[in-house]
């Protein structure tokens, strides 16, 4: 069993091995010139502006909260499959079946809480009075 | 010295370099590159425990997504003001952490030698994914069911923490 894992081993020996190779290669061989233009960071060609790590929207935050729960279920729920077609030629595939989809369902519970709560939404509802109201440029630059 | 020995000290090598990264690396982002080594190199030590299903869960969740919340939290913190991130402490309170650092090392070495560790797995093969699924069908149904209420549980909870820091904006 272990041993299978010795594919991934080899493999990100040779990974490794050919990013260190290629740049030694290329450093004892290349023709260095540096100026300011070639040592900016490439941001398809235009000129960076700024540093790169921003204050994202802390919503993206919530989303990826939820994403990380539904990813621990998922977590749970592979080695389940692996063994279901088994329980299933035994005849025991319904117990199985139940026994997976009250767990499911008991999330199942926490995403209509959120999705209820309107924190899928990324637009979440605002009162629009004369002062508040955004002409179409600005809403489209949202 | 056997191929499994070698890999073993190459991995928490590894393991220890890259966490003493998080802790030394005056950048944040760098502690979060250096946790996802970490975090790799435990994986690879839970590989040569034969712990396969553990390893891979915890590439995917800790260094995949628990792990893009760390990266998260770190960008919602001012990163332009270095200089407010420093933690200014005079010499007595080092002295006191340091203190209190080689105590809970002392402790820590003290209760792994203590600990008798026989080897033998829970459930034979239990690292193993498809015995692990076996297991949750058969004996430990109800912790199974709980830990899907103890998820939906956290799921409401940090939404609501979160939620109440967004509405403060």
């Amino acid at each position: 069993m272990l041993f299978n894992f010795a594919n991934i081993l080899v493999f990100v020996l040779v990974g490794g091995g050919f990013v260190g190779v290629s740049l030694f290669v290329s450093r004892l061989i290349q023709p260095r010139f540096p100026t300011l233009e070639k040592g900016l960071i490439y941001e398809c060609g235009e000129i960076p502006v700024d540093n790169a790590w921003i204050n994202y929207n802390l919503r993206y935050y919530l989303v990826a909260i939820i994403f990380v729960i539904f990813d621990v279920e998922i977590a749970f729920v592979y080695p389940v499959a692996t063994v279901f077609k088994n329980w299933i030629a035994e005849g025991k595939g319904m117990i199985a079946f139940i026994e997976i989809m009250v767990f499911a369902l008991i999330l199942f519970v926490g995403l209509i809480y959120v999705w209820k709560k309107g924190d899928l939404n990324w637009f979440k509802e605002v009162v629009v009075t004369e002062d508040t109201r955004r002409t179409p440029e600005e809403a489209t630059a949202l | 010295m056997s191929g499994f020995d070698i890999l073993f000290f190459v991995f928490a090598g590894f393991a220890l370099v890259s966490a003493m990264g998080v802790v030394v690396s005056p950048n944040p982002v760098y502690s979060a590159l250096s946790l996802v080594l970490t975090l790799f190199s435990v994986a690879g030590l839970f590989l040569l425990l034969q712990a396969e299903f553990l390893a891979v869960v915890q590439v995917l969740t800790y260094a995949g997504a628990i792990l893009v919340l760390f990266v998260f939290i770190i960008m919602l913190l001012n990163l332009s003001d270095f200089e407010l991130m420093e933690v200014r402490m005079g010499n007595l309170g080092k002295a006191l952490l340091t203190l209190a650092a080689v105590v809970a090392f002392i402790t820590l070495a003290f209760v792994v030698h203590l600990t008798r560790i026989t080897g033998d797995p829970a459930v034979e093969g239990f690292g193993d994914i498809s015995t692990l699924g076996r297991e949750i069908f058969t004996h430990y149904v109800i912790p199974f069911e709980i830990a899907g209420v103890l998820l939906t549980v956290s799921l409401i909870g940090a939404v609501m923490l979160a939620k109440k820091n967004l509405t403060k904006e």
